[in-house]
């Protein structure tokens, strides 16, 4: 996440703003501690809390993620209704919420302990800054034991590089992120925040296709490969026969773009 | 490697929708569709399948190739036209009706269309476009990936508003990194050869006149190998996906077993 923020204080809660802008959620997380940037681990449940509620509302299809304070072009968009959450009792182990549609994470500066755990467990495409860097922490904090198995990395990278995060305690920058495929992309700092917006809306265009593969994709995880197929293949037949199939297809027979509405 | 593509007296392309060549142990699967983007069927899912079973059923073929007809593409995925009645888009009866279809399930719920994992090393060869389906039969079907470098590869089905499967069906999941994986699906995006090989969905990138060439010297090392051996090591990795690793354990180690005493008869 983008941990450095120059706003906050130390005297600061551990902080999560929620905005929607259009059908995208937005939520920018921020540290207690600006010396070390280092994200509350409570702030991983408050986080949970926010997908659940994303995931519910029918009128969002995307959420971006990033840290607080970003360069925001949507700021002075009259739309945007801006949710400031009160501290809570949420755990930090409770289980974190996995939403079904598209989050993008915007990723600037270190993205370390449960910052890098967020980024793992529940965003999807992921951009980052030239200077980001990810881990764990050199020393994890008690609460943070099993931080590879909580960020779900364990099943996305490499073992020897999540060995290297998670065991030895050392930091990958953002090339070796994007060789390893933690991140898709690597951009200039600024950038990270309008490529990342940019991203969460043409998915948004796409309206229910991708979530419908996101959600056979969680849906079946557990599951036998044929049992897997079986259900997204009727998943994907009942896409099929939905209202923006029927446009895409015509869209790319008549040469234009396709306008999904979501049905 | 020139084209591939027959044609009758008159011009028009003589369709063998699923080729299928063999020479020294290694057969050559051919996906040939209606034109030079090689869509995929139904009836060519069926034929496909049954090509398959045929190299894995035969002791003399250790390897095979997967490629696409001519020199232009891999193949564009599904199709979404009626080409044997004129141009026109399927129906949602033709999609119902494919859902059903006896060679998309069988009797007791087993896909065999996409199930059919060959238990023997297979060698996807792309130029072009593998988009779609193409994409899916590549992370179910082929174990190494040669790519030109002007290849394209894109789960291209959200784009069109279509998808729900593609991942389950592909494999891939277990292949690629889990955020290379949802761009290509959340995005419906594709990506160049090279962007292909920095996730792990293409062994090498090759210039693309030397594709076909390349894929066939690697089948052609592979064919020296013990095929037993080869067989062992893909059916312990396709039986023990579910497994804990306990019991994948167990499974290996029969494996293994039954690889050495076959080495000593």
């Amino acid at each position: 996440m983008r941990l450095q923020s120059d706003t906050s204080n130390k005297d600061d809660q551990s902080r999560v703003r929620y905005r929607n802008d259009g059908n995208l959620a937005l939520i920018e997380v921020c540290g207690l501690d600006t010396a070390a940037n280092i994200i509350e681990p409570a702030t991983i449940g408050k986080v949970s809390q926010l997908l659940s509620r994303f995931d519910d509302d029918p009128n969002l299809r995307v959420a971006v993620m990033s840290g607080l304070d970003p360069p925001d072009p949507v700021e002075e968009n009259s739309k945007v209704s801006i949710t400031e959450l009160p501290p809570d009792g949420s755990n930090a182990l409770d289980p974190i919420y996995r939403p079904v549609k598209p989050v993008v994470a915007a990723i600037n500066g270190r993205c370390i302990e449960a910052g890098l755990i967020l980024v793992g467990a529940v965003t999807d495409i992921r951009v980052a800054g030239r200077s980001a860097t990810f881990g764990f922490g050199a020393e994890l904090r008690s609460c943070l034991v099993g931080a590879a198995i909580r960020s779900r990395l364990n099943k996305q990278i490499p073992y020897v590089t999540l060995t290297w995060m998670a065991l030895a305690g050392q930091e990958c920058d953002a090339q070796e992120a994007l060789r390893v495929g933690l991140i898709n992309e690597i951009v200039a700092d600024q950038e990270v925040w309008p490529r990342a917006l940019a991203i969460a809306k043409q998915v948004a265009e796409l309206a229910l296709a991708p979530r419908a593969e996101k959600e056979t994709l969680i849906g079946m995880e557990q599951a036998h490969y044929d049992d897997a197929v079986f259900y997204g293949s009727a998943v994907g037949l009942l896409n099929k026969l939905g209202s923006d199939a029927r446009e895409g297809i015509a869209a790319l027979n008549e040469k234009r773009s396709p306008e999904f509405r979501g049905r | 490697m020139g084209a591939r593509r027959k044609r009758d007296e008159e011009g028009q392309l003589i369709r063998m929708p699923i080729g299928f060549e063999v020479e020294n142990h290694i057969a050559t699967i051919t996906i040939d569709g209606y034109n030079d983007m090689n869509p995929i069927t139904y009836d060519m899912y069926a034929e496909l399948y049954r090509r398959f079973l045929e190299f894995d059923g035969d002791p003399d073929l250790h390897v095979a190739i997967l490629r696409g007809a001519g020199d232009l593409h891999f193949s564009v995925g599904g199709n979404m036209k009626v080409f044997q009645e004129g141009a026109g888009l399927l129906s949602d009866g033709d999609w119902v009706r494919g859902f059903w279809h006896p060679a998309t399930f069988n009797i007791q719920g087993r896909s065999t269309l996409y199930n059919h994992r060959a238990v023997k090393p297979v060698i996807g060869a792309y130029v072009g476009y593998c988009l779609g389906a193409g994409v899916i039969l590549s992370g179910l079907r082929t174990s190494l990936r040669i790519a030109g470098e002007h290849a394209r590869f894109g789960l291209v089905e959200t784009k069109l508003g279509l998808g729900g499967g593609a991942i389950a069906k592909s494999g891939l999941a277990a292949q690629l990194p889990y955020s290379a994986l949802m761009w290509l699906i959340l995005t419906g995006e594709m990506i160049d050869a090279q962007a292909a090989k920095r996730i792990g969905l293409v062994n090498e990138v090759v210039p693309d006149d030397q594709v076909f060439a390349r894929a066939k010297h690697v089948a052609e090392i592979v064919a020296e190998l013990p095929p037993l051996t080869l067989r062992a090591e893909k059916e312990a990795l396709l039986h023990t996906e579910n497994m804990q690793s306990g019991q994948a354990s167990k499974v290996a180690l029969a494996l293994e077993a039954i690889t050495q005493l076959g080495r000593a008869l």
